[in-house]
């Protein structure tokens, strides 16, 4: 098991534990760290779970730098160790300069230049801190256990944002444009598994993200729409592969006294394109898959709530037989204090698609499994 | 209901203990405290559960100019964190009570529409994706005050004073006829 890597993390967290920042202060600081505890039978998932796993954890640090009323910088660091799938070392989740563009009463556009956040559901953009999502592991709708995290987190280019606050609703935009990125081999095999033809490094091209979403006043009912596309091209020495991904996506959610209700859908559409020069063969295709979940969380008071998720996924819509997946969650999360977090839940699977393939490559990934996870969560 | 219910429990344990004080006369003393303890939690517990809710009252530091047209959206885009400044370019500095507080719960109800937990997660939201600061939270409504008489560029709320129709109330260090008048906590 590796060392955790985030003494720094609790050193700062020591530090600036508590009420710590000031009114006023143009530096702001936050951060994060979260330890599991996963026990599964049949399949593993992050690390060897069928006898236990601590193998996954998560931390992180940022700030936000507000150098004048118009202008502000934003980055947050982070390292997460989950299995096989992800290692621990430190990345750069995002870094970025927010320029306010505008601003009234009721309404405000902005404009971000670098590392920024692809808003798509509710849960994409803070997918990775254990204090924001739903529950510890996410639902299939933001396919974690696909590999495609790192592709699909962030962008390198230009956001725009802008809100508009109404008497009886309020209405938020966001588009990413983004430039190519390199996707390292690594990266590859963890989409498409190590022993696939698609070896090699490939190319990220334009990815665009833009999400449109708008709620009655207090987020008693919000909605959003998101769409996503971008093409990944692989430079694999026998084969020239282009796959055009798209993803649409449906959220809706209702907040009452005690009782929340998510519900989110998506459908991916691949379009995906094979030349083998050797072999003088041009092949061509298209997958589409959806996902689907419906969440209730109640709560209890302001420290317990308890929540069940029921999550369906087609992997092809053509095949829906052969490739669906279901996963029911049962958990409860408790807050006994604004900087502590602490969750259990288990999980009821069916398919094969939620397990991490990188976490089972000696073994036959059985149809049917149960995973029990804790989780310990300390920010600041 | 469920208020109700404790308040049976404690008055049947008051009677109990007064009871129990007759019959055994070495442990008199203690039982008759214990009894008077019992009873005088459940008559405070019932003073309590028929007090009205809290009334919050809007607070703004004196040195803030309020855009025109203020209203309850533009205290919900503050609120929520999407407007972070003032039309002069302070920024803004918010205020709140602990999730538990009544009065907090009373706020987020009647003005935001809202509840604690939501508003929790909008927070959280901004908070860990850089694009926003969440608001500071102080214990009671008096250091809630002093800190928005103090901060400029500084929002909050606290306990409506009786017969005050307005929703917003400045205040700040400069005294004034406003400031001079008794704020309840």
């Amino acid at each position: 098991m590796k060392k955790p890597p985030y003494r720094l993390a609790l050193m700062l967290a020591g530090l600036l534990s508590g009420n710590g920042f000031a009114e006023q202060q143009p530096l702001t600081l936050h951060g994060f760290v979260s330890q599991g505890y996963l026990y599964s039978k049949n399949n593993d998932i992050f690390g060897d779970s069928t006898d236990g796993s601590w193998e996954y954890h998560e931390a992180g640090a940022g700030g936000r730098y507000r150098l004048s009323s118009r202008l502000s910088f934003s980055g947050q660091w982070f390292a997460r160790d989950a299995g096989r799938g992800d290692n621990g070392s430190v990345r750069t989740d995002y870094l970025y300069a927010d320029l306010l563009l505008s601003q009234g009463t009721d309404s405000g556009t902005g404009l971000r230049f670098g590392r920024v956040r692809n808003h798509f559901g509710f849960y994409n953009s803070t997918r990775d801190v254990f204090f924001t999502r739903p529950s510890i592991l996410l639902p299939q709708f933001y396919l974690e256990s696909f590999g495609v995290r790192e592709l699909f987190f962030s962008s390198d280019g230009a956001q725009l944002h802008s809100y508009w606050d109404e008497k009886d609703y309020y209405v938020n935009f966001t588009g990413t444009f983004g430039k190519n990125k390199e996707v390292s081999s690594d990266t590859v095999a963890n989409i498409l598994g190590s022993a696939a033809t698609l070896a090699g490094d490939a190319e990220l091209q334009s990815p665009i993200s833009v999400q449109l979403s708008a709620g009655l006043p207090g987020d008693r009912w919000k909605t959003a729409l998101s769409y996503f596309n971008t093409a990944l091209t692989f430079n694999s020495t026998s084969v020239l592969a282009d796959l055009d991904v798209t993803l649409t996506a449906l959220s809706l959610q209702y907040n009452g006294r005690k009782t929340s209700i998510t519900a989110e859908y998506s459908l991916m559409s691949i379009n995906s394109t094979f030349i083998a020069p050797a072999f003088n063969l041009v092949a061509t295709g298209n997958t589409k898959s959806e996902s689907a979940y419906l969440q209730m969380d109640y709560h209890i008071d302001e420290q317990f709530t308890v929540y069940g998720r029921f999550d369906h996924r087609l992997g092809d819509r053509e095949q829906p037989n052969q490739t669906d997946s279901s996963v029911a969650t049962l958990g409860s999360r408790w807050q006994p204090h604004p900087q502590w977090l602490f969750a259990a839940e288990i999980h009821g699977i069916r398919g094969t698609a939620p397990i991490p393939r990188i976490d089972n490559r000696n073994q036959e990934i059985a149809e049917r499994s149960e995973h029990f996870i804790f989780m310990a969560g300390y920010r600041f | 209901m469920g208020v109700f219910f404790c308040q049976t429990k404690a008055f049947i344990a008051g009677i109990c203990a007064a009871k129990k004080a007759t019959r055994s006369p070495a442990k008199q003393t203690i039982a008759r405290r214990a009894a008077i303890l019992i009873l005088l939690a459940c008559s405070c517990s019932l003073a309590t559960a028929n007090a009205p809710d809290p009334e919050p009252q809007i607070i703004i530091n004196t040195k803030v100019t309020l855009p025109a047209g203020f209203s309850n959206s533009a205290l919900r885009s503050i609120f929520f964190g999407r407007m972070q400044t003032w039309p002069d370019g302070t920024p803004i500095t918010v205020f709140v009570l602990p999730d538990t507080h009544p009065l907090h719960l009373r706020f987020c109800t009647l003005y935001l529409k809202t509840f604690p937990y939501v508003l929790k997660r909008q927070w959280n939201h901004l908070t860990f994706t850089g694009s926003g600061v969440r608001p500071i939270e102080v214990g009671t409504t008096y250091n809630l005050f002093e800190r928005v008489r103090t901060t400029p560029g500084a929002i909050g709320y606290i306990n409506r004073l009786p017969g005050n129709t307005s929703d917003v109330k400045f205040v700040g260090t400069e005294a004034n006829s406003e400031t001079k008048r008794t704020i309840r906590f």
